[in-house]
């Protein structure tokens, strides 16, 4: 399922960005690698919320909140806000998140993936990782 | 001294021919380039561009245009042929970032990211009250696709041209004004390289249901544009891009660029007239070839042939030969190009400057096909068969719909 639904966001992302499907791999940052701006956000939106039906939050499927949540917190106090935020994503994920905030937008495909996924399952496929 | 301005790269996607070199073999032929449209739009025949020559541009083309979902079929043959003009100029010979962009264009009905219905509420957009299931597919932006000025927007995003990008909607005459209106500033001074052009495509369901509706179009089957015979019924529909660079001549010599011909001359003017018949005595399209001479310096007797606007249709066509008759006062040398690729309505005026500049540099004139056995108006010597002549200026017309008339000068560029 996962599978089904990181191949979806990648297929949807590909044809949004008029390139190959492999340039568009989970690790790939939306912002920084894929030129991501304001509309594509919007459409890519639109296209998965319709596809599976769900009811999208713009902070869980983009992660916005992300930097107003590290603001005047310790590590461990953003650590403990960005679990509470972001539940659908590996804490060692959060944790290289919180590292690398300073190189740009973290957003990555498979944490779009990984929202979805938790929508539609209830249950975060964060303890896997 | 006034500034010469000269044509020195050009950029084309056409039915005759999808780049520069195949569209000056294919224009010399003796023959038409319409073929049949598929069974679901109302009209049979159409010079196209093949979908696979534009797929392939976008899918090997060595880049990304990341805003290919809001093109429509206008702008996608518009960046074709603008990706064309731009390479055939050595890097670094002109600044990108301060080129301007002026284009013909028109109303854009393909629009493939508008959802099917919009009467139902059926859009998936925030805040938006649904009354039904949204429809998937549907383009946030979709509204772009709509809007003339999507060609000439995405030209200079795609290329980074980052001079004023102008568009210009005055129908048939769109391309042949954009290029009028680069020509003039660059003449004037106030630039020294343009872009210019147009295209558009109205070979989809609603643009062939104007045309049908205006009985504008050939009944002939199979259809045929027969300008100026006495037998012509309407014209056929085309589709297409072309694009020039326009420089200044000293820069274009001192910087050694080739110059494939002069734009000496351009000249305008409205019918004052019906909103959609011509004026039948053809006086606003007088006007504005007067006005082209008038730029170029030139006299009537300076023209060896006239590229007319030409459509086939009854009333144009006739009140286009008045306006030569008085013009002229001799037979003049007429061909028009739609006989060969049909109407290409906004890109019209430029694919037809792009066909007088391989004229001038072949000396050869283009042949109005299918018209072997037609008799045309008085005063008319209708080309009906390609011909070596030595030519020196042509005079290149182009009438749109609501009486707007625009007029070019192109002449032969010799060192």
């Amino acid at each position: 399922m996962m599978d089904n639904v990181l191949e979806c966001v990648r297929k949807t992302i590909a044809d949004l960005i008029n390139c190959g499907e492999d340039e568009i791999t989970p690790e790939a940052r939306l912002v920084e690698d894929l030129g991501f701006e304001s509309i594509d956000f919007l459409e890519l939106a639109m296209t998965v919320s319709s596809r599976y039906k769900v009811e999208l939050d713009e902070d869980g499927l983009y992660l916005s909140s992300f930097r107003s949540l590290l603001r005047n917190a310790s590590p461990e106090e953003a650590m403990d806000r960005l679990r509470a935020a972001y539940p659908h994503l590996p804490v060692r994920e959060l944790r290289h998140m919180l590292e690398t905030a300073d190189q740009g937008n973290v957003l990555k495909v498979s944490h779009v993936a990984s929202y979805l996924q938790y929508r539609m399952q209830g249950s975060p496929s964060a303890q896997a990782g | 001294m006034k500034r010469r301005v000269v044509v020195v790269s050009a950029g084309i996607l056409s039915p005759a021919g999808v780049n520069w070199p195949e569209f000056n073999a294919g224009i010399f032929r003796h023959r038409d380039w319409f073929a049949p449209l598929p069974d679901h739009l109302p009209y049979p025949a159409a010079a196209r561009v093949k979908d696979e020559v534009i797929d392939s541009f976008f899918k090997n083309g060595g880049r990304r245009f990341k805003y290919r979902r809001y093109y429509n079929r206008a702008t996608e043959m518009g960046v074709v042929a603008a990706c064309e003009c731009l390479n055939g100029i050595e890097p670094g010979a002109v600044d990108l970032g301060e080129l301007p962009v002026f284009w013909g264009a028109g109303p854009n009905f393909d629009l493939r990211a508008m959802p099917e219905s919009m009467d139902e509420h059926e859009i998936d957009a925030p805040g938006c009250e649904r009354r039904s299931e949204p429809k998937s597919g549907a383009a946030a932006a979709w509204m772009l696709q709509y809007l003339p000025n999507l060609a000439a927007s995405a030209v200079s995003s795609a290329f980074c041209t980052r001079g004023e990008a102008i568009t210009y909607v005055t129908a048939c005459a769109a391309s042949s004004h954009a290029v009028g209106e680069a020509f003039l500033k660059i003449r004037s001074g106030l630039l020294d390289f343009a872009l210019c052009g147009g295209s558009d495509s109205r070979l989809n369901r609603q643009g062939l249901l104007a045309y049908l509706m205006l009985g504008a179009l050939s009944s002939a089957r199979p259809p045929r544009v027969l300008p100026f015979c006495r037998d012509r019924d309407g014209f056929v529909p085309g589709e297409g891009a072309a694009v020039f660079l326009l420089a200044d001549e000293s820069l274009a010599l001192s910087r050694g660029l080739p110059i494939l011909a002069e734009v000496a001359g351009c000249g305008s003017s409205s019918d004052g007239f019906r909103l959609t018949d011509p004026d039948p005595e053809g006086f606003g399209m007088e006007r504005a070839m007067s006005a082209a001479l008038r730029s170029a310096g030139a006299s009537p007797s300076d023209i060896d042939i006239v590229n007319a606007h030409g459509t086939g249709t009854l009333m144009n066509d006739a009140a286009e030969a008045r306006a030569l008759r008085r013009l002229f006062r001799r037979p003049i040398t007429v061909t028009s190009n739609k006989s060969q690729f049909g109407h290409l309505s906004a890109a019209a005026g430029a694919i037809e400057m792009a066909a007088c500049i391989a004229m001038l540099q072949s000396q050869r004139v283009t042949p109005t096909v299918n018209t072997e056995s037609g008799t045309p108006e008085e005063g008319i010597d209708l080309v009906k068969k390609s011909l070596h002549r030595p030519l020196r200026m042509i005079l290149s017309n182009s009438f749109g719909f609501g009486g707007q008339n625009s007029c070019l000068i192109l002449k032969r560029w010799t060192s």
